[in-house]
């Protein structure tokens, strides 16, 4: 494997959901509709990277980060570890991928059994995986989240320690397998702004100087440009942005991004945002079918957007990828389709 | 706000983690005044049960004669503190020697009924799926049997046998704790420190006994109770029946030959002490069970209070 | 000047605890004016949503009033009892959306039936009448008026926090207080709520405080403000004077710790520790162990709150008031200084 191979990578990943049929709908032969909560989802993360998955609640993220570590099997598509399908894993392979992929949750009250002592807990996958010198390492990972001296909080049971040292904690574990990956759902979204600022200055700092890729899934774009080089933006289901964090946040051009981008709050009140002008809301992923999944809201909606757009290269971007059909030309029709695209990014260049 | 914990590491002791979650339970028991009194009074009966027929001044079966005729019915007196029973026996030595079979009525019903029931229970929560259904649908079925009418039936396949009667309490009992664990187990399953140890690679049997146990604990403990509980009042009701065996002498059997004898409310301190001991016991038990889990439970919020 | 919608001078809350009196709110003096937007802004546990509830009269059983004013367009309610809170104030004077509130509807009641129910307690209003209002509120905050017969859970997220805030000014209140409105929605739901609250603001004399933790949201839709820390008001004033010229360490701390994602690279600024528990009479600056300006002064009494200008807006409560902003600038080009060099 390569520099420049993924260490995580999924290809068209799916994940549906069987909806609970009840003795009617059978009766009646109505067809199972799923959830399709992941719908061909195509990611890369490299080494030392850092990335952030954004989406509104609903779009599918969670289940993502739930497929990612191997809790849910997709129902279509690959995930690769260093290159090779995990449908194909033994246990071994398995055992080494859980040692090599850690993951990070939201509430830090609830991330830790309350039964164990800290030590206890980040004793815990060293001894799954059999690893000598524990009390070493799990004092050498206190150190490192910043819980100094570890002595004093080695045994302290979780009800006894603040929300942003149990996150720490909760860090340490994660990384006390020298991980290769750290999945990282909303790790600060329940903290209070002041402890925030700290631990994603840690989850930045851990990237650079662990060799640690992230992938960080959230639904405030502030946090996460904070902390990720590359962000990919998700809508029900499917990735419709992948840019590097400067870029998206400079130039989006995908409508939901840009509506994401413009609808964040600014800690200036000289600034003047204006309100969104998105209306309505998420649609349910219940049975939805083919199309793009933002037409029904989306300003810049033609006729072509009820076939599903592809996700696309940009020609005049470096790394930026989208799923629109504004952004890509039609090969079908003589130049009306491209004609239109350019006299549509035209207008939207005018308004903003 | 913490609470004053005292570590074992202070006397010493090895800092195990099961020998902790025990300590600690028995802590807070000690720290809530109702419940060291029903605690206190279930160990006496215990010790009962234990030492009770050592105790007895006369042995159970013993006819008592005076002047050379049998001490029939017998009110309370100094040398018959609950005075003597119809055919003659007294009944102070019938009580303490009647606590034993009561105690392991409890003890052997209270672990079938708490065994059988975490096992599937736990199982079904855990496992889910087809597993669980089948489970689940199995209990059902088990619910659906009348316990009373079902002993009796087997009592006259099988006969009339004291461990018997207790196995029949204990196999069907567990009825009702299986799908209350099967929901603590459902809610504990998706907390995030679950999957986390998930994610770590843990074995599910590790999660189970590691994470699953001591945290369904708090219930466990108090269905341990109400199953014993439960087994001793359902003893002493097929007892009353007569679907026991008469030769071991229960509480239960107490009160039966007492209405047996057609003269129960003239005989009160034949009837009474019985009846009354079961009825403290078995209240003592479901008391017990009941505040027990309301302090751990509460603890467990106030963990999450406090530090919220 | 006309009198102040709301005031509250030295209010201090306390709750009885095991462990003693615990003060969640301590000496606060704020004051809002008739169809003003105030935002009060501080991290969890330092009492802005008990401030909320007490001067409604919705503390929990073990919470007082313990010293100090509230004063409702000049006359004092903070003894007032639940009967006069309901006659007088609640739902018709002043509306109050709760932390969490998004499941506070009935899920059994349609939400005009609510609104029914709501007008009967507190009003003579008939039920045409109740439901002609609600209806015009839905209106007003962008929801289709057919759907107030609707049930709660036939709305998303955002479009039942709308319901609430119409359900919460359909009597024409004059101050709503929103605690935490939006802190449960996603950003583009949030921003249409907000949309619909400044249109609410443009259109009549209702006041509201706001009542979060996200400075951004107070820095944007918000004529004054307060930060509060621990039970202590740090600073009081008008949003553009607090965001140009924040005097108090916690609110210079506090404006730093917020990402911003005009510049995604900015450090965040860490404020260390954590707020404390303040048990009994609070006689100290409750920042003093996270203050990095802290002298031995602040350990010893409260902090007043003193205006730093000379109209007297702009109350910081902080003994070296006219100080720390200097300093603090003095430090930043200092560092900016050296990096460049480096």
């Amino acid at each position: 494997m390569t520099e420049s191979d993924p260490i995580l990578e999924t290809r068209g990943l799916e994940k549906y959901f069987d909806q609970n049929t009840s003795l009617i709908d059978t009766l009646l032969r109505r067809e199972d509709e799923k959830v399709q909560a992941i719908d061909g989802v195509s990611l890369a993360l490299h080494s030392n990277e850092s990335q952030g998955v954004i989406g509104e609640s609903g779009c599918g993220k969670t289940t993502l980060l739930k497929t990612l570590i191997g809790l849910y099997t997709p129902t279509g598509g690959e995930i690769r570890f260093r290159g090779n399908d995990i449908s194909e894993f033994d246990r071994s392979d398995w055992k080494e991928f859980r040692r090599n992929v850690q993951i990070i949750f939201q509430d830090p009250f609830d991330s830790l059994d309350p039964k164990l002592t800290i030590r206890e807990a980040l004793q815990e996958p060293l001894k799954i995986h059999n690893i000598s010198n524990q009390e070493e390492r799990i004092r050498n990972v206190l150190e490192q989240v910043e819980l100094n001296p570890p002595e004093k909080y080695l045994d302290r049971f979780p009800n006894q320690m603040s929300g942003g040292e149990l996150q720490r904690v909760s860090i340490a574990r994660a990384l006390i397998l020298e991980p290769e990956v750290i999945l990282a759902d909303e790790p600060v979204s329940m903290l209070d702004v002041s402890t925030q600022a700290s631990i994603l200055n840690l989850l930045s700092e851990l990237t650079e100087d662990l060799d640690v890729s992230m992938f960080y899934i959230s639904h405030d774009l502030s946090t996460v440009s904070y902390v990720c080089d590359r962000i990919n933006v998700m809508y029900l289901g499917r990735i419709v942005e992948s840019a590097p964090t400067t870029q998206l946040l400079d130039d989006p051009q995908h409508p939901y991004s840009q509506a994401l981008i413009d609808a964040v709050p600014i800690p200036d009140p000289n600034y003047g945002r204006g309100y969104t002008s998105l209306e309505g809301d998420v649609q349910n992923p219940v049975g939805i079918g083919e199309g793009c999944r933002f037409r029904e809201r989306c300003p810049e909606r033609m006729d072509i957007c009820e076939k599903t757009p592809e996700f696309i290269d940009m020609e005049s971007m470096d790394a930026h990828q989208v799923a629109c059909h504004l952004h890509y030309d039609h090969p079908t029709d003589e130049g009306t389709e491209d004609e239109n695209t350019d006299e549509i990014r035209a207008k939207t260049e005018v308004s903003t | 706000m913490v609470r004053n914990n005292l570590s074992l590491t202070d006397f010493g002791f090895a800092d195990h983690y099961v020998v902790r979650n025990l300590v600690g339970a028995l802590k807070l028991m000690l720290e809530d005044k109702a419940t060291i009194v029903y605690f206190s009074y279930l160990v006496f009966v215990l010790l009962l049960g234990v030492f009770g027929p050592m105790l007895a001044p006369y042995p159970y079966d013993k006819t008592l004669y005076v002047n050379g005729e049998i001490l029939r019915a017998a009110p309370p007196s100094l040398a018959h503190p609950l005075g003597t029973n119809n055919i003659g026996q007294d009944v102070f030595s019938r009580l303490l020697y009647g606590a034993r079979p009561t105690v392991i009525t409890g003890l052997l019903g209270g672990t079938m009924i708490i065994g059988i029931g975490m096992s599937i229970g736990i199982t079904a929560g855990y496992v889910g799926g087809r597993v669980d259904d089948t489970l689940m649908r199995f209990t059902d079925i088990v619910y659906g049997v009348p316990l009373i009418p079902f002993a009796i039936v087997l009592v006259s396949l099988f006969g009339i046998g004291f461990l018997q009667s207790i196995v029949i309490i204990g196999a069907l009992l567990w009825r009702g704790n299986a799908r209350v664990l099967r929901s603590q187990v459902l809610q504990i399953r998706e907390r995030p420190f679950i999957l986390a140890s998930k994610a770590a690679g843990a074995s599910r049997t590790r999660i189970v006994f590691k994470h699953i146990l001591p945290n369904v604990a708090p219930m466990a403990v108090l269905f341990f109770s109400l199953g014993i509980g439960f087994s001793i009042l359902i003893q002493a009701t097929l007892a009353f029946l007569g679907v026991t065996s008469p030769f071991i002498p229960s509480w239960g059997v107490m009160v039966r030959s007492a209405y047996n004898s057609g003269l129960m409310s003239q005989m009160w301190w034949w009837t009474l002490p019985p009846a009354l001991m079961i009825a403290f016991t078995v209240l003592a038990t479901f008391m017990f069970g009941r505040s027990y889990e309301n302090i751990a439970g509460q603890s467990n919020e106030n963990a999450f209070a406090q530090a919220g | 000047m006309s009198e102040p919608l709301l005031e509250a001078e030295d209010l201090t809350i306390q709750y009885r605890t095991e462990n003693g009196m615990l003060t969640a709110v301590s000496d606060a003096s704020f004051t809002i004016e008739s169809g003003e937007y105030f935002g009060l802004v501080g991290e969890s546990g330092c009492g802005k949503s008990t401030i909320a509830k007490g001067i409604l009269g919705g503390l929990d059983d073990n919470g007082k009033i313990t010293s100090g004013k509230v004063r409702y367009k000049g006359t004092e309610i903070q003894d007032y009892d639940e009967e006069k809170f309901n006659e007088e104030l609640r739902w018709e004077e002043v509306s109050w959306i709760p932390q969490g509130s998004m499941n506070s509807l009935d899920p059994l009641q349609r939400i005009s039936e609510q609104a029914t129910m709501i007008a009967q307690v507190h009003t003579d209003l008939s039920k045409e009448e109740a439901v002609s209002r609600i209806r015009e509120m839905f209106d007003i905050v962008g929801l289709p008026q057919e759907r107030v017969t609707d049930y709660p859970h036939q709305f998303s997220g955002g479009m039942q926090q709308r319901a609430i805030i119409a359900l919460a000014l359909f009597l024409r209140p004059s101050l709503l207080i929103a605690d935490e409105p939006t802190t449960a929605l996603d950003v583009i739901m949030q921003d249409q709520v907000f949309k619909y609250l400044n249109e609410i603001k443009q259109g009549g004399d209702i006041g509201m405080i706001l009542i979060t933790h996200d400075i951004s949201l107070v820095f944007e839709s918000c004529d004054r403000m307060s930060v509060m820390h621990a039970g202590q008001v740090s600073e009081v004033g008008p949003v553009d004077k607090i965001y140009e010229e924040p005097h108090h360490p916690y609110t210079i701390l506090l404006k730093e710790a917020f990402p911003d994602i005009r510049y995604p690279n900015r450090e965040l600024g860490v404020i260390e520790g954590n707020p404390p528990q303040n048990m009994g009479e609070v006689d100290y600056c409750t920042f003093v162990d996270r203050c990095p300006w802290a002298v031995s002064e602040c350990d010893q009494h409260a902090p007043a709150l003193e205006p730093v200008d000379s109209e007297g807006s702009h109350p910081v409560a902080c003994v070296r008031r006219d100080e720390v902003l200097e300093k603090y600038r003095a430090e930043n080009d200092q560092t900016a200084q050296v990096e460049e060099e480096r």
